[in-house]
Parts: C-alpha cells; sequence; structure tokens
C-alpha cells in the first residue's frame, strides 16, 4: 500500500513537473537561443525555445530589450530539437565566426553555455548545425508570432 | 637536501610501436600511438575530481585580461630588426604587398641595388631562388610627393614571365612598398621553341577564322588606324594562375579583320592553344562595337530621377555600369561575370540566410531610361555615387582598391520569409532588405549603400575585427563615410527609418549619439563620452562587445574634429588613418593615435591640435583604453628544475643550482612534457599507458603523491593552469579537439581548434591536430602549437604553428568562448614555429622553436606580442623545448653536449627577455641524459599584483606634441620628491632613451630631443617608486 502509494505521488509530482510552465526568469536547466543580428541598424532577433514548447523572442538593440513570450510550438517538434542538439558532438564545442550579419545558436545547459554563431566571410558552417538552425526558424514560423504575442 | 617519499608509484610501462608520422618535424610524436578505434567523446573522457590541497580562493585569480593579438607574418631571424607588412590576396601563397623596408635593403645605398637586395631579403616570401637574375626594372617616375616608383619585370633565362610585375615605391630613397604580382621562379625544362614564330603567327590566325571570317588589313588601317595581323612574342606562361607549372608559349595577337583583335597563347613546343582572350578594339581605332555601356534616366525610391548607368546587349539593358574608370573595355565582356562594374542583382524576395538554393537574377529592361524598378534604380544609383565618392575622394578605385565588381543585391528576405528590416555587407556583396514596420526599403537611403560599402573597404585596408572597440571602429568608420557619402547632414539612415520608433527621425546621430533622448535603454540611444561607454558581453546577443553601441563615442570625435577642421580635411586625415595606421586589433586610443599622426602627416598642428580635442572631449585618450598588462611578481619560492631523461624516462627535480632534489621523483615513461602549477604543487604528465597523472607535492612536508586523472588510455599531452583548478588535454586521436577540464569537478567540454579567417584572403590552413599545451598566467587562454594544412593543386602544404584559445571566463567561473587568435597571420612555406612557452612574469613575452625546413636549421626565438619585436635567443641543431628561469634572466632548453649526450642547455637573456646575451652553456647532463626542461618555483604569488605595485596613473602627465617631431615636452605632476625613470621604448621594445632623475613635488616640466630618432611608434614610460604613466607617441619625420 505504502508502495502504490508512493508511485501515485510519483506520478503525479512528475505529471506536475511536466507542465510547468516557465518564464524568462523561472527557466528549466536547459533552453535553446538562436537568431540573428547585425547588420546596417544593429538590431537582434532572439529565440528561446523551451522543451516543452514555449517560445520566447526579444528583438532591438542587442542587449537590451523584454522576453515576450509566444504561442507554443509543438512539444514534439521541440523535443527533437534538444534531442537532436543532445546528439551532435559538433554543437557542444565553440564556434565563433559572426560577421556583419551574424547567426547564433546557444544552448543554456546548467551553468554551461555552448555557442555557436557564423556570418563571417569566408567561414562556412556545418551542414548539421545550417539544417538545426532552419529547422527551429521553421518552427517558430508555425507561430503566428504577431497574434499570438501575450501582453 | 629535501627528500620525498612517494605513496603511489608509477607501474605500468608500455614501450609503444614507433608509429611513425612521416617527415613531421616534431620527431617525439612518433613515440605516441594512434587511437586506431573510433574517435574519442566528451561523455567518455571524464576525469577523475580532485581537490587541490590549497583551495583555489587562497589564490586571487584575476590578472590583467590579456588579449593576444596576431602578429604580422614572421620575419626571419635575419630580417627581424624591421618591421614588415605583408598582405596576400589569393590563396597562391604568394604576397602581392609587402610593406617597409627589409634591414638588408636598409643597409645599402644604392637605389638599384636596394630594391635587389629587398627581393632577395624577401625571396622566401615570393619563392624566388635569384631574384637579382629574374628581375629587371624596366621604368623609374617620380611622383609629385616625393615618392618613386620603379617597375620591374621578372624573367626566366632571359625570356620574360607573362604578368610578373612588380613595383617598387621609394620614399626619400627608403622602400615604402613593394606590390603587384610574381610567379615562383618557374621551371621550363626547355627555353628553345620547337614551334617558330611564323607557325604560331599561322596557327593562331586558324583559330581566329573559326569565329570570324579573315579581310585583308589595307594600308589605311595598317598605318593610319595602327592595325597590325600579327604581333607575337615568347614568354614563359602561367596557363591557369600562379598554382600551375609554367609553359614556353608564343602570345600572338591577330587581327583578322577591324572587328576583331584576338589574342592567343599557343605552346610554344606542341602548338596547343593554351589561352584565348578576345581583346575588343580601342575606340580610336575601331567602330564602336554594337554593345556596351549605356546611359539613360530613371526614378528612384524617393521619387528623384537618377542617371542609370547600364549595359546593353543587343537591344536588352543590364543593370551593370561599366562606365566607371574601373572598367576595362579591353577584357572580354562577360555579363555573367562582369569585371570592373558596378552591378546590381535581384534576389526575387529569397533569403540568403541559410539557404543554398539562393540566386539572384539580372535586372533587366528594354531601354536605358525608365527602369520600372525603383529598388533597383535606388541600390544602384547609390552604389556609383558611392563609388564614386571614394575615387574622386581618396583616389580608391572601387571597394578593393582594385577595380573589383561592386554587387548590389535587393528584395532580400528575412529568413522566415517576411521582409528583411536590415541591409548588410556580406564580404562580397551588399545585401538589402525592403524593410517593413521600422524601416523603408534600406536601398532607398545613400547613406546605407555608404556604410555598406565602407565596411568592405574597412575589410580591405585595418580589417578591424568585428569585436568590441575594434568591432565599434568598424562601426564607427563605416558610419563616417556613409556620412560623408550623405553629406548633408550628420544623421545615419534617416531617409528609410520609421519616426515612430526613432523619434529623432534616424537611426543614430554622430552630432549626437543620443539620439533625442537620455534614456540608455532606448534602440537608438548611443553613448557619446566615454564615461558613458556600455560594456557588453562579446556574444552575439550582446552586439560582438558593442559594436553597433559603443561606435556612438567614435563617431562624435569624427563630428567634433570635421566640425573644427572642415569635412575635406577630416575625411582625408580618416581614410589615411584607415589605410595606413590602424590595424585589426586596433581600440579607440589606437584610433586616437592613428588619427593624429595621420593629421600630422597630412597637414599642420593645427589639425592636429583639432583631433587631440575632439577625442579630449569624447574622452578617447591615449593609453588609458588599452589595457597594459604588466610583469607580474618574482615567484618568492626556491627555484626548481623538472625535466625527464635523455630518453624521456623518469621524472627528476634539481634545484635550479643543479643539485638533485629527487632523481628520479617518477619513474616510467612520460610521454608529454611535464606541466607544472604555479606554485610547484601540481605536476601534471602523460604516462605511458597513455593515462593523465597528476603528481602533488607539499614542499614542506617533502612528500608527493601520485593520482592518475584518468584510466582510460586516450591521452597524449596535457597542462595543468597556473592556479591549479583547470587541465588542457589532448586525446590520442590527433585530431582538432582541445579538451578544458575543471579539476574540482571533473567537468569537462570540448573546443575545435581552427585557425580563424581572415578577409585578405591569406590562407591559413586547417588545424590537423595540436601538441604542446601551456596556460597563460591569468588562466584564460591555453597557448598550443599545432600542426596545419593547406591544400594546393599540386598537394598540400603542412606547417606547425601557434595559437591562443580563450577557454576559461574568470568572472563567470565558467568555460570561455572558444575564441582563437593566432601568434602570427602567416607563416612563409617552409617554415614552422613550435613548443611556445610563456615568459615566467611577463604574459606578452614568449619564447620558441623557429624551424626552416628549406634551409634545415633550427632556432629559438623571443617574441613581444605587445611591440611585434623578435630576438633570437639560441641557434640550434634541433627542436629545443624553451623553458624561462623564475626571473626570465634565461632560458634552458633541450641541447646535446660536445659528446652527443641530450642534456639541458641554458642562454642569458637581454633585459628585452627575447634576444639571448653571451654564449649557451651545459646546465644539466643528470643521471641517464636530460630533457624537456621546466623551471619553476615553490613559493606563492598573486597572480594578480604587478611589479613593485605600480599603479598605472592616467592623471598628472601630459605630453605635447604628438605627433612630434622633435621636441617633446613633458608636464609631470609630481606627487613627491623622489627619483624618477623616464624611458622610451621603440617598436621592438629597445629602450632609446633611458634618464633617471630627482624630480621635486608639483608640476615638472621635462622636454627630450627626439629628432634623431627613426619615424614610427614609440612608448613612453615614466615611473616613480609606486606611480607609473605610459603613453605611446608617434614620431614623425
Amino acid at each position: 500500500m505504502i508502495r502504490k502509494t508512493a508511485i501515485l505521488a510519483g506520478l503525479i509530482i512528475s505529471l506536475l513537473f511536466s507542465c510547468k510552465t516557465y518564464g524568462p526568469d523561472d527557466l528549466p536547466d536547459r533552453h535553446l537561443h538562436f537568431g540573428k543580428g547585425g547588420g546596417f541598424t544593429g538590431m537582434t532577433t532572439e529565440y528561446m525555445l523551451l522543451p516543452n514548447g514555449q517560445l520566447f523572442i526579444r528583438e532591438g538593440r542587442a542587449g537590451s530589450g523584454e522576453w515576450k513570450e509566444l504561442e507554443k510550438v509543438n512539444k514534439t517538434a521541440a523535443k527533437s530539437l534538444y534531442h537532436d542538439w543532445e546528439n551532435n558532438e559538433q554543437f557542444k564545442e565553440n564556434v565563433r565566426e559572426p560577421g556583419n550579419m551574424y547567426y547564433f545558436i546557444t544552448m543554456k545547459k546548467d551553468s554551461l553555455e555552448y555557442r555557436q554563431s557564423w556570418g563571417a566571410s569566408g567561414y562556412r558552417p556545418d551542414e548539421s548545425l545550417k539544417s538545426f538552425y532552419r529547422r527551429a526558424v521553421d518552427l517558430v514560423k508555425t507561430s503566428d508570432v504577431v497574434e499570438r504575442e501575450k501582453n | 637536501m629535501k627528500t620525498f617519499t612517494l605513496r603511489t608509484s608509477i607501474v605500468s610501462f608500455l614501450l609503444l610501436s614507433a608509429a611513425l608520422l612521416s617527415a613531421q618535424i616534431k620527431p617525439h610524436l612518433e613515440l605516441i600511438k594512434k587511437n586506431t578505434g573510433p574517435a574519442h567523446r566528451l561523455e567518455n573522457l571524464n576525469i577523475q575530481a580532485f581537490q587541490p590541497a590549497i583551495p583555489a580562493a587562497a589564490r586571487p585569480f584575476t590578472a590583467t585580461n590579456f588579449q593576444y593579438r596576431t602578429l604580422p607574418p614572421l620575419i626571419r631571424p635575419t630580417q627581424q630588426s624591421q618591421v614588415i607588412k605583408i598582405k596576400y590576396t589569393d590563396r597562391s601563397g604568394i604576397p602581392t604587398a609587402i610593406y617597409g623596408e627589409t634591414s638588408e635593403a636598409s643597409q645599402v645605398q644604392d637605389t638599384e641595388q636596394k630594391i635587389f637586395a629587398q627581393l632577395k631579403a624577401l625571396k622566401t616570401y615570393l619563392q624566388l631562388e635569384n631574384p637579382g637574375e629574374e628581375f629587371r626594372i624596366v621604368s623609374r617616375q617620380a611622383g609629385k610627393t616625393g615618392y618613386v616608383h620603379y617597375k620591374l619585370q621578372q624573367y626566366y633565362q632571359d625570356i620574360p614571365v607573362y604578368g610578373g610585375e612588380l613595383n617598387v615605391h621609394l620614399k626619400n630613397d627608403e622602400i615604402q612598398l613593394v606590390n603587384g604580382s610574381s610567379f615562383p621562379t618557374p621551371e621550363v625544362s626547355r627555353i628553345i621553341p620547337a614551334m617558330s614564330s611564323e607557325k604560331a603567327s599561322q596557327t593562331a590566325m586558324q583559330q581566329a577564322q573559326i569565329i570570324t571570317k579573315k579581310q585583308e588589313l589595307t594600308e589605311f588601317q595598317q598605318n593610319v588606324m595602327g592595325l597590325q595581323p600579327y604581333q607575337t612574342e615568347l614568354f614563359v606562361y602561367h596557363p591557369s594562375g600562379r598554382e600551375r607549372p609554367a609553359k614556353l608559349a608564343w602570345r600572338v595577337e591577330v587581327v583578322p579583320n577591324i572587328y576583331h583583335r584576338e589574342a592567343y597563347f599557343l605552346d610554344a613546343h606542341t602548338g596547343e592553344v593554351l589561352a584565348h582572350r578576345s581583346l575588343l578594339c580601342k575606340a580610336h581605332n575601331s567602330p564602336l562595337p554594337f554593345n556596351g555601356p549605356a546611359v539613360g534616366t530613371s526614378t528612384d525610391l524617393l521619387g528623384q530621377n537618377r542617371t542609370m548607368n547600364s549595359y546593353e546587349i543587343n537591344g536588352t539593358y543590364l543593370m551593370i555600369d561599366a562606365s566607371r574608370p574601373m572598367f576595362n573595355p579591353n577584357i572580354q565582356f562577360d555579363p555573367a561575370d562582369p569585371s570592373g562594374v558596378i552591378w546590381t542583382l535581384d534576389a526575387e524576395d529569397q533569403t540568403p540566410i541559410e539557404n543554398d538554393d539562393f540566386s539572384v537574377i539580372q535586372v533587366l529592361n528594354n531601354s536605358p531610361n525608365n527602369w520600372n524598378n525603383p529598388i533597383a534604380v535606388s541600390a544602384h544609383y547609390n552604389a556609383g555615387q558611392a563609388y564614386e565618392y571614394f575615387r574622386t575622394t581618396f583616389g580608391r578605385n572601387s571597394i578593393n582598391g582594385k577595380g573589383g565588381t561592386i554587387l548590389s543585391i535587393i528584395n532580400v528576405t528575412d529568413e522566415d520569409s517576411t521582409s528583411l528590416e536590415n541591409a548588410f555587407w556580406s564580404g562580397t556583396a551588399i545585401y538589402y532588405g525592403n524593410g517593413g514596420q521600422v524601416f523603408d526599403p534600406l536601398a532607398q537611403a545613400l547613406d546605407v549603400a555608404g556604410h555598406e560599402m565602407s565596411h568592405g573597404v574597412v575589410q580591405t585596408t585595418a580589417n578591424l575585427e568585428y569585436l568590441s572597440q575594434s568591432g565599434a571602429l568598424n562601426e564607427s568608420f563605416a558610419d563616417i563615410f556613409g556620412a560623408m557619402i550623405d553629406r548633408d547632414d550628420w544623421q545615419i539612415g534617416e531617409d528609410v527609418v520609421n519616426t515612430n520608433f526613432f523619434p529623432s527621425g534616424a537611426l543614430r546621430d554622430l552630432s549626437n549619439p543620443h539620439n533625442g533622448t537620455n534614456n540608455s535603454n532606448q534602440h537608438f540611444w548611443q553613448p557619446e563620452h566615454m564615461d558613458e561607454y556600455v560594456d557588453l558581453p562579446e556574444t552575439e546577443e550582446g552586439d560582438n562587445g558593442g559594436v553597433h553601441i559603443n561606435s556612438g563615442i567614435p563617431n562624435r570625435a569624427f563630428y567634433l574634429f570635421a566640425t573644427a577642421v572642415g569635412k575635406e580635411i577630416a575625411e582625408q586625415v580618416y581614410y589615411n588613418a584607415l589605410d595606413n595606421y590602424l590595424t585589426r586589433f586596433a581600440q579607440f586610443t589606437d584610433l586616437r593615435i592613428g588619427v593624429l599622426a595621420s593629421a600630422g602627416e597630412l597637414y599642420n598642428n593645427t589639425v592636429v591640435q583639432a583631433a587631440i580635442s575632439a577625442f579630449d572631449q569624447v574622452g578617447i585618450s591615449e593609453g588609458d583604453a588599452t589595457e597594459e598588462p604588466d610583469d607580474l611578481q618574482i615567484n618568492p619560492g626556491n627555484q626548481v628544475v623538472l625535466f625527464t631523461g635523455g630518453n624521456r624516462q623518469d621524472l627528476n627535480i634539481y634545484n635550479y643550482n643543479t643539485t638533485p632534489i629527487a632523481e628520479p621523483l617518477i619513474t616510467g615513461q612520460i610521454l608529454n612534457k611535464p606541466s607544472v602549477s604555479d606554485d610547484g604543487s601540481m605536476i601534471v604528465y602523460i604516462d605511458g599507458n597513455q593515462n593523465i597523472q597528476l603528481v602533488t607535492i607539499d614542499w614542506n612536508a617533502n612528500t608527493a603523491e601520485v593520482n592518475a586523472l584518468t584510466d582510460n588510455g586516450s591521452w597524449r599531452t596535457a597542462a595543468i593552469s597556473k592556479d591549479g583548478r583547470l587541465l588542457a588535454a589532448l586525446t590520442n586521436d590527433f585530431d582538432d579537439k582541445l579538451y578544458i577540464f575543471r579539476l574540482d569537478t571533473g567537468n569537462g567540454q570540448q573546443f575545435t581548434l581552427t585557425n580563424p579567417t581572415t578577409a585578405e584572403g591569406i590562407s591559413t590552413g586547417t588545424v590537423a591536430y595540436a601538441d604542446i599545451l601551456e596556460w597563460s598566467l591569468n588562466g584564460r587562454s591555453v597557448m598550443y602549437d599545432a600542426k596545419s594544412t593547406i591544400s594546393k593543386v599540386d598537394g598540400t602544404i603542412e606547417f606547425w604553428d601557434i595559437g591562443f584559445i580563450n577557454v576559461w571566463d574568470p568572472q563567470t567561473d565558467n568555460f570561455g568562448s572558444g575564441y582563437i587568435s593566432k601568434l602570427f597571420t602567416g607563416l612563409p612555406e617552409g617554415i614552422s614555429v613550435g613548443n611556445p612557452t610563456f615568459s615566467k612574469n611577463s604574459p606578452f613575452i614568449i619564447a620558441l622553436d623557429y624551424i626552416d625546413e628549406t634551409e634545415g636549421t633550427y632556432s629559438i626565438l623571443g617574441v613581444n606580442v605587445l611591440t611585434g619585436a623578435i630576438g633570437s635567443i639560441f641557434n640550434s641543431n634541433d627542436l629545443s623545448f624553451p623553458n624561462y628561469s623564475v626571473d626570465d634572466s634565461e632560458v634552458i632548453f633541450d641541447a646535446m653536449d660536445n659528446s652527443g649526450n641530450l642534456v639541458l642547455g641554458k642562454t642569458a637573456l637581454a633585459t628585452d627577455k627575447i634576444t639571448g646575451v653571451g654564449n649557451a652553456l651545459l646546465f644539466i647532463s643528470g643521471n641517464s641524459g636530460a630533457r624537456w626542461g621546466t623551471v619553476f618555483a615553490t613559493g606563492d604569488r598573486d597572480l594578480s599584483t604587478s611589479t613593485k605595485d605600480l599603479e598605472i596613473q592616467t592623471a598628472g602627465l601630459k605630453i605635447y606634441p604628438n605627433p612630434v617631431r622633435d621636441q617633446l615636452q613633458i608636464e609631470l605632476e609630481s606627487p613627491g620628491a623622489e627619483k624618477t625613470s623616464i624611458r622610451l621604448f621603440d617598436p621592438l621594445g629597445r629602450a632609446v632613451y633611458s634618464q633617471e632623475e630627482i624630480l621635486g613635488i608639483g608640476l615638472q616640466n621635462l622636454t627630450l630631443s627626439l629628432g634623431n630618432l627613426s619615424p614610427g611608434n614609440y612608448v613612453l614610460d615614466i615611473r616613480q617608486s609606486n606611480r607609473r604613466w605610459v603613453q605611446r607617441i608617434v614620431k614623425l619625420q
């Protein structure tokens, strides 16, 4: 009986945990950031995708701006991105090749940060990185950014 | 004598088979077995966590953040007294511009002999065997400003090398620049052509008749129009550029009729057509071509009627402007790849961002007028305006200065297919988005085109790194020239912004960087003074250290300067500073120095003073913006030497006076040069089983303990940080990966070693694997040597060079960015450098092995990364693995005694720490020879404390004029009456002036006479017992 209760409690806790909604100041251990910036304007667009599909955006001058939450994207697709990131050793290296216009993927994991940036003339990022970036952006496209933006 | 008790001994010995790694310059690597299984993964490479006996917190570790910078291409030891700047513009490995005069040339008076002395000194770079025989002076021309220009033609055994032409520019009999194109000494087996000149002419004419009819030229056409049916000349010809073998070839120019002039290169032995050029007839010699440049008018996005230059092909007009001086009508026009033109293309709402299918189309019209595409009209017209600005204002012919085509690509979308609210320079082209909510189509504004084109100019001049202050200078120069091209105001982007988002009506404003708000959180605000400098992380989210934000400060400096002296003078001064004074890692203070020097060079003291005032007003002063790393306090402990036996067995420790302390300390095979923490309490090495071993020593108890950090047999090199907290290691995969571990937790991170790309097109190759590792004194970076390969058409070149990788960030106490810089920007073919080691107390001094594989010589060199000075420490017969003594007064190294025994030698150093003095001496023989010596001391020291606690003062010193021609006035506010040393250092780090005197209290006036000094940059260093002032000085002619 005690064992059944413990299992049930565990399930409930697990369920509660899996449904947890996060905010910019209360983030899970892992969070994936990606985006672009620079150019004439110097403005940056940065997305933060959480494993549960929560999506945030921060736009404007780099280093400033507040996170705004967008509509959740498909959780399975988000998890798939995290899974693929974990299984690609190249993503766990730090590569810094920004150009006048630059793109980046950053995984913040516990206290660690894995950063890949590119855009420099003459530097060609690995195909798997480009593909990953495209998938992440495609996932953002599934969320109607403007209409679903939460105030 | 101290005695040691080993609590754990090394028990494993593994004699590895000598898997030879071909003829590399690292013979000791032959001892290491390469992993033949699957490549290692980080999660399988964990090390045992280890807590040092002394908590890390007990040793403060916040040393100066010293940014290692890349030096110019390495100059050989025989040429080390001159700083030569070499530029490469293609992948051939042959320089196309060499700035400065070599010491060999400096010693020659006769100008023509001087030119050949210069070429001889540079023959390795130019890949020439005997420049004196291979080049001939063909012309000499005196310029207007004291310059004399020589043209030289390359020959091979009296036969001209086609395209082998160098220009040598001198001023006041000193060589300023050698540029042009030359070829490595050709190898042509037979120089007597088997085919006659007549036969070659016939063959060429037959070829020409394939494409057109032959019509005999009339007497009038030959005598009056100057047309000749045949012109034949024998050349050594490179059919496919510099990287292919040369051939003996006839160049035959035939004129089959007045409409055609064709040139053929024919193999002079076989008659094979090697190349064909269709030469357009010159306008005065022939009828006008049917196709060609056209001009009309059209309306742009602003509703303005603009002159449109286009190119007609059979009644269709392409948006290709071939009307500018950079266009060469004698080169066959290819509309798919035109040369020397301004070209606008349409991306048709595609995104170039991670889009492998990205393509562009020509912008077409059926008339030279009324182009129904105002976006294209704006982009095309504005590109022409920007081109003309640089050409007419500075004589700069296009972005690259060589008439290179300027590409504008319009209708570019964002990655999500929405309209791109931006424009950017990709390194080869300007991309324009069409804006949206925040911006109008970016092609609309002239200053956008000017800004982006200026990025290209920056890229091909100072090539300012796009990071922090150098990145902000990159942005600032783009804004400055953007504002000068669109010079009716000081605003940037005023023609494209939505004023709902930019209340001032502009994106940025050089005259008022605050841009209408005092709220620094607003996206349109920029700082206007160093007091407001925004310190952002060097991440993408941090705008790479605030490159678009802090550019407001130098922007305002330019505005103030230009307001004082006029835009016409200010732009000349800034362009000259960009082109000639600034380098890749220039900081704000370097901008000030460069602008002042440029103002002094081009104008007068009034202009210099205006520049000083401008920089003063924005708080950019000389010296206080660049952190000058200072020497550390010498480790006060007992000085000892760690070394292996001659066969790289056992670890031994001797006192520096060569009395043994422990011989052996460890027994067994040692696979890498051991690494020691700064206090000598921790030693790391790889044992014969390819595991990482950690020896901890208690110097008070005279005990040592060995702990295996790994048991997976995967390692070949490891190095411990100076504070003993971090470990850097390489696996036996011999790959481009570097692993960094925290010793306290065992957590690690993998870094990839790359060779940074450069905008100058220098081929830096691909890193194969690294070898020697050493931590910087401040624990942020690991210095390494690595083997790289460069692919060439005829094979690969392998070489070793030295890099620095940022692996740790003390502020966040976490792994670093992985940012890599190299010690040298390029190494001549056949030259390698390796086995680097830091001086013990100067974080900017390095000793290394220098190998000339062509000559088969070895040397130990010293390098001052701050000044770029290189000194010769010792000429050796083999790799030396140098290491500094604790006080940096000596270097020890691997050597061989007169009997052929493997020993350690040592040599004394001059005070510059990079130059050997006196004879080298036998240092340690050991019981079984000696190798891989490392000197350390057993005391503790604060790695953040500089020598004598000298604090660099930013106030109290005023010097003028700077730049200076003769008398330098020094006003020093001396806080006390005490002995003061005043020294002046040249760019090589040598003291050219030294004086000590007792100064009184209060304002002291001193005068230094510098009239006899050579022009260039110097550092003035004034010290008192607990104060120090440092200022850079530019000495003018």
